[in-house]
């Protein structure tokens, strides 16, 4: 042990509360140094109760150790709370993107096996994608219902509809030209499911 | 008068000076390990509330004022502690002792302990060895010591009765406590350990 005098008389008036500020910091900053002077200070207390008292309580006991210690964790613990807080604000911003991409919609692969395989190009329009068309079940049975599909109800629905597609296609052709380079779709093509019924034209 | 004063270790471990609080506890972790050794019968239990009275007391250092000894602050924490301790354990304190007939008079706190006889003696012995070598202090160093612990004078007063410099005072009680500390230190090696009972 390297006794510097001046380290201990100081430590002997802060035994009698009777240092200065400045000493104080002194020989705090000596105690952190040297961990001999807290036996010294140990040894000094309890010549001060023998003399004081005539006696001394418990020499044996020693709880400073494992106070200090769990002071120590308990300072930590207090320090934290910030990375706390930092750390549960990192973690719900990822759960809320996380939920968020989960619960979108997949991206459609290939949009264009759903219209149609028969040719033409399919404009994708941003935050739309292809809807697959085709005849409701119940609508089906409706227009296979038998009088429809007679051969005089048969040809007169289809002269309707041939004059209508025309009319409409010379319609939208006059309006496209003026406002879309788009090219004109001439005819409007459905995927057909193998298992639905061929609806004729 | 009340000779003990630690408003400096005090103040600073207010400020959360674990260094500071640490001194406190070496202060007076034997006197009020023994108060609680006199309700809390088993030793680890003892030991254990003991630690739990001074985290407790870190704590709420901030609201110590300093109306009363900060020894007699610790010792009503120390007291609500074994107090807590025993309403845990179900069972009541000794019939001969309760906690509000503590007398906590500074004179009074050497309590009948309850102790084992190994730590009987070691206190005996310490206390032997320190008479036998204030005994044989060279008596300007007696007085200046006697004068602080016996009678609780600050470094003013001692200065003016003994009629000398207050660095001298300072230097005389430093004097006779360095050469009572080696007497102790011869007879008991390092100092501390364990708390057996």
């Amino acid at each position: 042990m390297t006794d510097k005098g001046g380290e201990l008389e100081l430590l002997s008036v802060l035994v009698d509360d009777e240092a200065s500020d400045l000493e104080v910091r002194q020989i705090f900053g000596e105690l952190e140094a040297n961990h001999l002077l807290r036996e010294k200070w140990s040894r000094y207390q309890l010549v001060s109760e023998v003399l004081r008292t005539g006696r001394v309580s418990l020499p044996g006991l020693d709880v400073s150790e494992k106070v200090n210690y769990k002071l120590e964790q308990t300072t930590k613990t207090a320090l934290h709370p910030v990375w706390s807080v930092a750390i549960a604000a990192s973690v719900t911003i990822a759960v809320v993107l996380a939920g968020q991409q989960f619960l979108m919609p997949p991206p459609i692969a290939d949009a264009h096996k759903l219209v149609s395989d028969l040719g033409g190009e399919v404009v994708p329009v941003s935050g739309a994608e292809p809807v697959l068309a085709k005849f409701d079940k119940n609508l089906g049975s409706i227009l296979n219902a038998p009088e429809l599909t007679s051969p005089k109800t048969s040809d007169v629905y289809k002269g309707i509809t041939r004059a209508r597609l025309k009319l409409f296609g010379s319609q939208h052709a006059a309006v496209a030209a003026l406002t879309s380079p788009t090219p004109f779709i001439a005819v409007a093509r459905t995927h057909q499911s193998p298992g639905d019924k061929e609806v004729s034209n | 008068m009340n000779s003990e004063s630690d408003k400096a270790l005090i103040k600073r471990a207010q400020k959360g000076d674990l260094g500071a609080f640490d001194l406190l506890v070496l202060k007076y972790q034997g006197r009020i390990g023994a108060l609680i050794s006199r309700y809390v019968s088993n030793d680890a239990d003892a030991e254990d509330v003991t630690q739990e009275c001074f985290i407790k007391a870190f704590r709420a250092i901030g609201s110590f004022r300093g109306d009363s000894a900060f020894y007699t602050w610790l010792y009503r924490i120390g007291a609500n502690a074994a107090k807590n301790h025993l309403v845990a354990c179900k069972r009541r304190p000794h019939a001969d002792a309760t906690i509000e007939d503590v007398d906590l008079r500074e004179s009074n706190y050497a309590l009948i302990e309850i102790s084992n006889p190994e730590s009987l003696a070691m206190g005996n012995q310490l206390a032997r060895a320190v008479a036998e070598a204030m005994e044989k202090l060279p008596s300007e160093l007696k007085s200046a010591l006697t004068l602080r612990e016996f009678e609780g004078l600050s470094y003013d007063d001692i200065a003016t009765v003994l009629g000398c410099p207050v660095g001298t005072v300072r230097s005389r009680i430093f004097r006779a406590r360095e050469t009572i500390d080696e007497k102790i230190k011869e007879h008991f090696g390092v100092m501390g350990g364990g708390y057996d009972r």
